[in-house]
């Protein structure tokens, strides 16, 4: 047992070096051959496998206590921020899941896909957004969490983005996905504010989840029920964004045009791991009623949501993974592995299996265009990004205009108060020419600073 | 003994050398010789300059002060002394500079087909000034540099630019100008008040700071030095409404003068603020701490959304560079320790990104033969290369983690948001608007680079070879080896923001 904790790293350095494999053969035409590509794979998934057996067995079933290790990467002024490891039940249960689901996708796509022209590319971003993920679930502390799921969200964008015909698509993935961890970062920054003037933590790394149950009540009487509930609900919006659940349930509809082994993996780890910090947080959104309502509710829309589309749309896998990611939030959390799984399987049945069939109930037209709003709710984003854009752009470029020609105009009655000087010195006493002095020093001071703010982008 | 033969003197001055050396007769006027020299030459002073991070950094001292050959006799009579010092930010400055101007030397091989002997002369002679304008103990030494760096600046711009760059050369000098006739006033104010009060004259800037702790100047005449020195360096960071010049000067210079602007330029104005305005007067900057925050925010949005709508490559890149320095701003105005080092940190983190971004737009401008984003597309089939090293540089200018804009950004944020501001709610305002101009950031850079890399291309090009991969790749390195351990910079400096918080805080 000693040996797999000793050597975890291994399950992470593995698949870097499968992923810088599978780009050198591709990119920088180094002599790497693809069946070198697929044995550095294999052999990463078969370990990684391995390891999760033994962890999962000793963790769940050997009775080995928590291990817990990590180091300082960021000083935060007076505190530091730190990277590390947290090996508990929990986590070796999402770690077996995401290997064997790993596994699958590794042996699907190297005996299913292996004629794909992007197929090294596949392979690299897959190995690399499996690490992240795996990496993910092995977090030590928050702030390090957000940060792998920031990484996870940028490799399922690449690998879309690979897949994509149209770039938008993908783009507006990764936009939304940024969306989510702006907000995370947004409620982060309110609990690292709060340890920091609190002093709460003490005797390990900056809101380590080994302590959130902790310092949690502690954070819900500092800041009171409303703050408490804003602080959360970014958190929350992070988590909305990552899990595709209403209002951002069309972000696994982007990337549909993957090979399915790729997209199976990407949902159900995305899903997964969304799921994995609402349950690490846990502690802390059960301190409020109002939040746990909002998950809910939030929860129930996606349901009805996806499960109608899944029905009467054609691009079907995507919703019936986001409606299965849904009803997660619902029960408790210890069944959530077991559906996660179940939603990969799924999805990967519905690709294989009922993707080429198509049966679609016939509904009355309303009804239909009613459909495709809630379907196409990326061109809603869209209508919203470009107007609210253009407005923005045009009101600098108004502003710009009117600031020139606001300065122009003071210009103009500079110059007249200037004249109207000039007539006053024709008295010809000394407190004419003084006042005329700084007067007109003022105004060549005052002429200077316009015409350099002036100059616009104009 | 490894430290013995360090001087601060020889790595100001000795580019100066070089540049005689190519400008002289002798050297004849074969560029492949001239570009040789020039580039081994670089090489060296890159290398010269690590000895010093070394110094830093390896606990023989924070400070490295120096009297030059020059010494204390140059216009003794007037207080004034050639002395030149560095400190753990300094010398992180003047590593980067090095290390840009190298690699801007390296890019110009096919950028530049005339007039060689003249060009990396006057690149030599803009290195010295800019290490200068890091290195000065002085404050009119210093101002001697901030405006030497023009004439060689003037001349890169207007003779190997583009378009109307003579008219962009002229407006970068003219506005420069201007925010140094202020930054003369206040030194002047600062250098005859100081005299008339102690009855000593010099304009070294340790003594103004015992000055200025002595309280011996009114509180108005401090004001308005304070906003002298401010708007000669606004003008340069550039922050809103003076940022224009950098978008006319950015389009119309060749890139490796652009990258110098981003990397070099941008920061000397961010150096002078925190020497100036932070070190010299803690107290006015704690005072008005909150006017520069509501400064940097509009800056940031501004150049933001602005980006959004642009059509020139080089546009889109400079707004980029102009948000960033609003970011450096407003980790300085936040007045913590983590919005200090963030601040400090970005500043790097410009140099890097900037360059980066600035040498993929060149290289695709030089593909491609223009600048409109309208007019390039597909080149992601033809030049994979050039693709992902442009992925890594454009996450890392909007801040994914594991780049190293991540720690910077995290760093403001967090230190905006901790703000001791006596209106509670104004830091928060701020760390969301920063927030949401990290989603504006992705959108803007997704735009550019789908437009330049995906759809279709009407031609074939020929990838990133030779030195111009080794340029970009470079960079792509350093932007994830700092990402993934950025306390080895922040432990450099540590020090420095460490004295600054605290004046702040006092």
């Amino acid at each position: 047992m000693q040996f797999f904790t000793d050597n975890i790293l291994l399950i992470f350095i593995l698949p870097i070096i499968a992923a810088g494999l599978a780009f050198s053969a591709k990119i920088f035409k180094f002599s790497v051959s693809e069946n070198t590509v697929k044995f550095s794979t294999i052999t990463a998934s078969v370990v990684s496998l391995v390891f999760a057996s033994a962890l999962f067995y000793s963790y769940n079933f050997g009775g080995v206590s928590p291990f817990e290790i990590y180091t300082n990467w960021l000083r935060l002024g007076e505190t530091n921020l730190s990277l590390g490891i947290l090996i508990d039940k929990f986590s070796t249960i999402f770690f077996l899941g995401f290997s064997i689901i790993a596994f699958a996708a590794n042996c699907l796509m190297v005996f299913k896909y292996k004629d794909d022209s992007k197929f090294c590319q596949y392979i690299g971003y897959l190995n690399l957004f499996t690490v992240f993920s795996e990496l993910l679930i092995f977090s030590q502390n928050i702030p390090q969490a957000y940060i792998l799921s920031i990484l996870t969200g940028v490799f399922a964008y690449l690998s879309s983005d690979l897949a994509e015909e149209k770039s938008e698509n993908s783009s507006l993935s990764l936009i939304l996905n940024r969306i989510g961890d702006v907000a995370f970062l947004i409620g982060l920054i309110v609990f690292i504010s709060f340890v920091i003037n609190s002093d709460v933590q003490e005797g390990s790394s900056l809101l380590a989840f080994s302590e959130l149950h902790m310092f949690a009540p502690d954070f819900y009487v500092y800041l009171s029920d409303a703050g408490f509930y804003t602080a959360c609900l970014f958190i929350i919006i992070g988590i909305v964004a990552k899990t595709g659940m209403f209002p951002m349930y069309n972000i696994f509809e982007n990337q549909s045009k993957m090979p399915a082994p790729m997209y199976s993996t990407i949902c159900s780890l995305t899903i997964g791991t969304g799921l994995f910090l609402f349950v690490r947080l846990i502690s802390m959104f059960e301190l409020s009623e109002t939040i746990l309502n909002t998950i809910y509710i939030l929860s129930a829309i996606t349901i009805i949501v996806c499960m109608i589309l899944f029905l009467f749309v054609n691009n079907r896998r995507s919703y019936y993974m986001q409606a299965m990611a849904a009803i997660l939030f619902l029960p408790v959390p210890k069944t959530l592995f077991y559906i996660v799984f179940a939603a990969f399987v799924l999805a990967t049945l519905t690709d294989i299996i009922l993707q080429p069939q198509c049966i679609l109930i016939k509904l009355p037209t309303p009804i239909q265009n009613v459909l495709k709003s809630i379907e196409n709710i990326s061109n809603l984003y869209r209508w919203f990004g470009d107007n609210i854009v253009d407005f923005f752009a045009n009101f600098t470029k108004v502003v710009d205009k009117y600031i020139i020609n606001g300065f122009l105009k003071i210009i103009n009655i500079l110059t007249r108060f200037i004249s109207w000087c000039v007539s006053l010195t024709q008295n010809g006493n000394i407190q004419s020419y003084i006042a005329f002095g700084i007067i007109g020093t003022a105004a060549i001071l005052i002429v200077y600073i316009l015409l350099i703010i002036g100059i616009g982008e104009m | 003994m490894l430290f013995s033969f360090l001087s601060l003197t020889f790595l100001i001055f000795s580019p100066i050398l070089a540049a005689v050396i190519i400008a002289s007769p002798l050297f004849g006027t074969n560029p492949i010789y001239i570009r040789r020299f020039a580039k081994t030459f670089g090489t060296c002073h890159f290398l010269y300059t690590l000895l010093f991070v070394l110094f830093c950094n390896l606990g023989v001292g924070p400070f490295y002060n120096e009297i030059n050959i020059l010494g204390t006799g140059w216009l003794s009579n007037l207080g004034i002394n050639a002395a030149f010092g560095i400190d753990g930010m300094t010398v992180l400055l003047v590593a980067i500079t090095s290390f840009t101007f190298l690699l801007s030397l390296i890019l110009s091989k096919t950028i530049i087909r005339t007039k060689h002997k003249m060009y990396y002369t006057l690149m030599f002679l803009l290195l010295s000034a800019l290490l200068g304008i890091f290195c000065a103990k002085d404050m009119f030494v210093f101002l001697i540099f901030w405006l030497a760096e023009l004439i060689p600046m003037y001349l890169l711009i207007s003779e190997w630019g583009t378009g109307d760059c003579k008219q962009s050369a002229m407006k970068y000098v003219l506005f420069t100008f201007a925010g140094s006739i202020f930054m003369l006033m206040a030194m002047i104010a600062l250098y005859y008040y100081g005299y008339h009060a102690n009855g000593e004259l010099s304009s070294s800037i340790d003594f103004l700071r015992i000055n200025m702790e002595d309280g011996i100047f009114p509180i108005v005449l401090k004001k308005l030095i304070f906003w002298g020195f401010f708007i000669g360096f606004a003008v340069k960071l550039p922050i809103f409404p003076f940022h224009t010049w950098l978008t006319d000067v950015n389009a119309d210079s060749v890139p490796p003068v652009k990258m110098l602007f981003s990397a070099v330029l941008l920061n000397t104005a961010g150096y002078g603020l925190i020497r100036f305005n932070v070190d010299l007067f803690p107290e006015l900057f704690t005072y008005y701490a909150p006017i520069l925050m509501l400064l940097a925010m509009i800056s940031i949005i501004w150049a933001a959304l602005c980006a959004l709508k642009q059509k020139d490559i080089y546009k889109v890149v400079s707004y980029a560079s102009i948000m960033y320095m609003g970011l450096f701003l407003l980790g300085l105005s936040s007045l913590t320790k983590a919005g200090i080092d963030g601040a400090i940190l970005l500043m790097i983190t410009n140099a890097f990104i900037g360059t980066g971004l600035f040498a993929i737009t060149g290289l695709v401008q030089q593909a491609t033969k223009t600048k409109s984003l309208q007019e390039i597309s597909g080149l992601g089939f033809y030049m994979p290369r050039l693709r992902n090293l442009s992925y890594i540089i454009s996450f890392a200018s909007m801040g994914i983690p594991l780049t190293i804009a991540f720690p910077a950004i995290f760093l403001i944020c967090t230190g905006t948001y901790t703000a001791d501001y006596t209106n509670e709610l104004f830091p928060k305002i701020a760390t969301i608007l920063v927030a949401v101009s990290i989603v504006l950031t992705a959108m803007y850079l997704l735009r550019m680079f789908h437009s330049i890399f995906c759809g279709k291309a009407d031609k074939k090009y020929n990838d990133i070879t030779g030195h111009r991969l080794v340029v970009v790749s470079i960079l792509a390195f350093f932007i994830i080896l700092f990402g993934i351990f950025p306390d080895s910079l922040m432990s450099i400096y540590d020090s420095v923001s460490e004295m600054l918080s605290e004046l702040l805080r006092a």
